[in-house]
């Protein structure tokens, strides 16, 4: 299989582009009213607030940043907390890790319909020919998968797969698993698909070095990230489901990138600075494949055909991210106070970041809420009640 | 939650048996406590804490010139280490003798 990808050079971006690209923060510090986030602030960071009897640990908040228009409107850490510090991702991992396969199937020349056996001997029997990158990354691979954390963790396959028996190769795991639908009809979110798209990947890559460098160059250094540390399992694979760690405003970088489909300007900042009057951006580099960045909030069929014990799912997906879209058989959402153009990485323990589209706006939480669920809909209906003031 | 103390009681009266399920106690201290420590760079009693995940380990041991964390519960042995800036931490497959 290797040998499919061995002639493939990986396409580096030339020299002079990569210096051009603006790596210094895009993001400026505004004053901005205190009162005007006294709420959003309360909610977040002072839970005993709200904790009724039945709370005996609620939520932790770590983190907070909201930028409009790349301004920081507003920014706290708490709990030892800092803009320096990286904090775990969780499951927010899951966008990065769709970012790379968008990248790296680009550079292939392969599409998203692409079957992974194509790729990877791992699928290669019965209906698991059949599964694509896509369905992969819609979550809607068919294979079998029970995703539970501490709740229930008995017959969880991800504590198995992070912490039990299956570390050393969890895609693997994923792999084996049978399957329990048609590829593409059933959306069953589950890490195992993303740590074997991460398998796939590696398999792209003729030496580790090259795989375990491809983030950083392709993405996180084009990005000017620099917080970013991305753990693997026992075979030297990412961990694409779980273990990515940066901080809230290399975060926000990423968000930004996927806000502007893909797009960065090539040093705006260092213009700027030379020149106050240089308003308008020349030129952007595309970092990441605009076609790729549109499909991935792109509403993934399978999870309105979705039904979980009898009842239409609420959640709605594109390709490794989040959304709050209604259905057409069904007028219920996610997070019903809030618009349907909203775009989630969402990570176990309250982590997300959240992309407003229509108002050009982002919200990084980063969290620790081991016991009590912090009420996202609740609170993010505060902080787009400001945005759009 | 009334059950949760005879549930624990009987994981602990259990312990003496090596099943694969109660790995979960010691591995996913030690990853986590491993990442809290050397990645996340937060102090040991924090990390403690949040790396604590259903019960709590017996034991455990940090050592802060390799990066290495080990620790012991429900009769397993847990381990994991810091690789790089990049990797971060990473669960070792060795299982060490209960001490």
């Amino acid at each position: 299989m290797g040998s499919l990808f061995a002639q493939t050079k990986q396409q580096q971006p030339k020299n002079d582009e990569e210096n051009q690209i603006l790596k210094v923060s895009p993001f400026t510090e505004v004053s901005s009213s205190p009162s005007r986030w006294q709420d959003i602030e309360r909610l977040a960071f002072s839970p005993a607030d709200y904790s009724d009897q039945k709370v005996t640990r609620p939520w932790q908040t770590n983190a907070v940043l909201i930028i409009k228009d790349d301004q920081i409107l507003y920014e706290k850490y708490a709990h030892g907390f800092s803009k320096e510090t990286p904090h775990r991702l969780w499951s927010v991992t899951k966008s990065l890790a769709a970012a790379l396969m968008g990248l790296r199937l680009k550079e292939l020349g392969l599409d998203l319909d692409t079957p992974a056996l194509k790729i990877s001997p791992l699928l290669s029997t019965g209906l698991k020919k059949k599964i694509t990158l896509r369905h992969l990354l819609q979550m809607s691979s068919g294979l079998q998968w029970n995703e539970f954390y501490e709740g229930n963790p008995f017959s969880s396959h991800v504590v198995d797969m992070l912490y039990i028996e299956n570390y050393q190769d969890m895609g693997a795991l994923t792999a084996s698993r049978p399957m329990a639908h048609h590829p593409g009809q059933y959306f069953n979110y589950s890490s195992g698909e993303t740590n074997l798209l991460m398998k796939i990947l590696r398999e792209t890559f003729e030496k580790q070095e090259d795989y375990d460098a491809y983030p950083w160059k392709k993405l996180f250094e084009p990005l000017g990230i620099d917080s970013a540390t991305w753990e693997q399992d026992g075979s030297g694979v990412f961990v694409g489901s779980s273990y990515g760690f940066m901080n809230a405003r290399d975060l926000a970088r990423f968000g930004r990138l996927m806000l502007k489909n893909g797009l960065w300007e090539k040093k705006l900042k260092a213009e700027k600075e030379e020149n106050p009057n240089a308003n308008q951006v020349e030129s952007f580099l595309e970092i990441l494949p605009q076609e790729f960045v549109r499909q991935s909030f792109q509403l993934a069929p399978s999870t309105c055909q979705t039904h979980k014990k009898g009842r239409p799912n609420r959640q709605t997906y594109g390709l490794h991210w989040w959304l709050n879209r209604e259905c057409p058989n069904k007028k219920v959402r996610l997070y019903p106070d809030l618009p349907q153009s909203l775009r989630m990485a969402l990570g176990h323990h309250g982590q997300m970041l959240v992309l407003f589209p229509k108002e050009n706006a982002l919200v990084v939480r980063f969290g620790a809420d081991k016991k009590a669920r912090f009420n996202a809909n609740a609170w993010l209906k505060l902080v787009y009640q400001e945005l759009i003031k | 939650m009334k059950r949760a103390p005879l549930f624990i009681l009987s994981l602990i009266l259990l312990s003496g048996c090596k099943v694969p399920f109660f790995k979960v106690v010691s591995n996913s201290f030690v990853k986590e406590m491993c990442s809290c420590l050397f990645v996340v760079g937060q102090d040991e009693n924090y990390c403690k804490a949040y790396a604590r995940q259903i019960l709590p380990v017996s034991s455990y041991t940090i050592d802060q010139q390799t990066k290495k964390v080990l620790a012991d519960g429900l009769g397993h042995s847990g381990s994991a280490s810091y690789i790089s800036n990049e990797l971060g931490c990473r669960l070792e497959d060795i299982e060490f003798p209960k001490r």
